[in-house]
């Protein structure tokens, strides 16, 4: 009789781990997919930013305009375009050409998240003919 | 006794599960995890492709538009210094734009690897066959070419030349062609109908007086000189030294900006060039390989 309890005591705290193994993995199955959904999602909205400000001449007014414009005018358009469930930071390096790369501004506009899951998409943008080139990185996070 | 047996049952069966699902979570989170990352992976590579392609394009200084069956081609002559913005611009992004995991490659026809600046400087359109080339990236030429058997395909060209460094050295009146272009018969194989307008940096503007060559006869000649002596054009519309052209344009120290408009009998045509880039994920193995497709804006009409 003795013995009888202890196996069902024993059976029993294996059902109970074996449920609470099974919903953890369910949780955690649901939990994964979602993050590879919104690192997509944080991607495409990145990518979509950073070629229609080059396309449209943002990122090339850069060369003529100074860090304070720049930014303004970046910060504008992440308000505009980027979802305000998001929050992104874009690190832009501009360089000169002569006989050599000299890379001598740089500035950031926007803040970072605080959450692991981020894309980077980098663009580079150019006015070859006055020997001036960029690069522009952005992370974007989910709030 | 029973109760105990049955639990014990129980709680094996559940761990079966457990392992099960186990077993498919593992599965479903790699091949989930694949897909994403292939997905994102080949996301990054085509967009580095048109990052440097859009870029590639702003150099050349050519701008292509197709608006249903006409093809027009803006440019400007001369190059100023294109081939060593190419090599500057392929320094560049190997050493500050592409990351560790990403590769460009240059390649030409035979998928040989290539510098930037061995771009090739010909386009040609299909399924017509015709080439719009220059020498080189100096662009102080410009041909363009069609096999005589594809000559009907062209319905129309207008060619609109604006020169911006210079005033004719004559009055637009006495601007004439020698020879002048040979004349033919509309819908005749090798006939070209056309229109042609070029404006000097006053304002003033020649339109020719012809508006048919045949490009398999002689050539017609036409030299443009400007008050700056050092700055004159001249071009030829037919066969020229055993070539038939649509256009052979020589230009001399001259800033001109062009317009050139082919009114084709189809819509369904397209661009190709020699010059092929790919761009690999090393870590992924993902590649894109492509012909550097200058940009073509497509306008509804």
């Amino acid at each position: 009789m003795k013995r009888g309890v202890v196996f069902t005591l024993d059976a029993l705290v294996a059902v109970v781990l074996a449920v609470m193994a099974l919903a953890v993995i369910t949780q955690l199955l649901s939990l994964r997919t979602g993050e590879w959904y919104k690192e997509i999602a944080l991607y495409n909205s990145a990518q979509d930013f950073m070629t229609s400000r080059d396309k449209d001449g943002t990122l090339k007014g850069i060369f003529n305009s100074t860090d304070a414009d720049a930014i303004s005018t970046l910060n504008n358009s992440m308000a505009f375009q980027i979802s305000s469930s998001m929050v992104a930071r874009i690190n832009v390096t501009i360089c000169s050409y002569t006989g050599g790369f000299t890379c001598d501004r740089n500035f950031i506009v926007g803040q970072s998240g605080s959450l692991q899951t981020k894309s980077v998409v980098r663009r580079i943008f150019t006015d070859t003919q006055n020997n001036k080139y960029g690069i522009a990185v952005m992370e974007v996070w989910y709030k | 006794m029973k109760k105990g047996f049955m639990l014990t049952a129980l709680a094996t069966i559940l761990f079966m599960l457990l392992i099960d699902a186990a077993f498919q979570y593992s599965n479903s989170s790699s091949a989930y995890s694949k897909r994403i990352s292939e997905m994102v992976v080949s996301e990054k590579v085509s967009y580095t492709f048109d990052d440097i392609t859009d870029d590639i394009t702003n150099i050349t200084g050519l701008n292509i538009i197709q608006q249903e069956s006409d093809l027009i081609f803006k440019d400007s002559f001369p190059g100023n210094g294109i081939t060593d913005r190419l090599a500057h611009y392929e320094d560049f992004m190997r050493n500050y734009y592409l990351t560790p995991d990403m590769q460009a490659v240059f390649l030409d026809p035979a998928d040989n690897q290539i510098s930037l600046n061995s771009l090739s400087s010909t386009i040609t359109v299909q399924p017509f066959n015709m080439t719009y080339r220059y020498t080189d990236f100096a662009k102080t030429d410009l041909f363009i070419q069609i096999p005589f058997s594809q000559s009907t395909a062209v319905q129309f060209i207008w060619y609109n030349m604006s020169v911006t460094t210079g005033n004719f050295s004559q009055n637009v009146s006495d601007i004439k062609w020698t020879p002048d272009p040979k004349g033919c018969a509309q819908g005749d194989p090798g006939c070209i109908r056309f229109y042609m307008k070029v404006n000097d940096s006053a304002g003033n503007e020649y339109i020719s007086p012809f508006n048919v060559f045949d490009a398999t006869q002689r050539a017609g000649h036409l030299n443009l000189n400007f008050v700056n002596e050092s700055c004159w054009m001249e071009m030829w519309l037919g066969e020229s030294v055993g070539e038939q052209y649509l256009l052979n344009l020589r230009i001399h120290d001259c800033q001109v900006k062009t317009e050139i408009g082919f009114n084709f009998n189809t819509s369904n045509f397209w661009l190709e060039f020699p010059t092929k880039l790919r761009i690999r994920d090393v870590n992924y193995n993902t590649s894109k390989k492509d012909d550097i497709n200058i940009i073509i804006t497509k306008l509804l009409k």
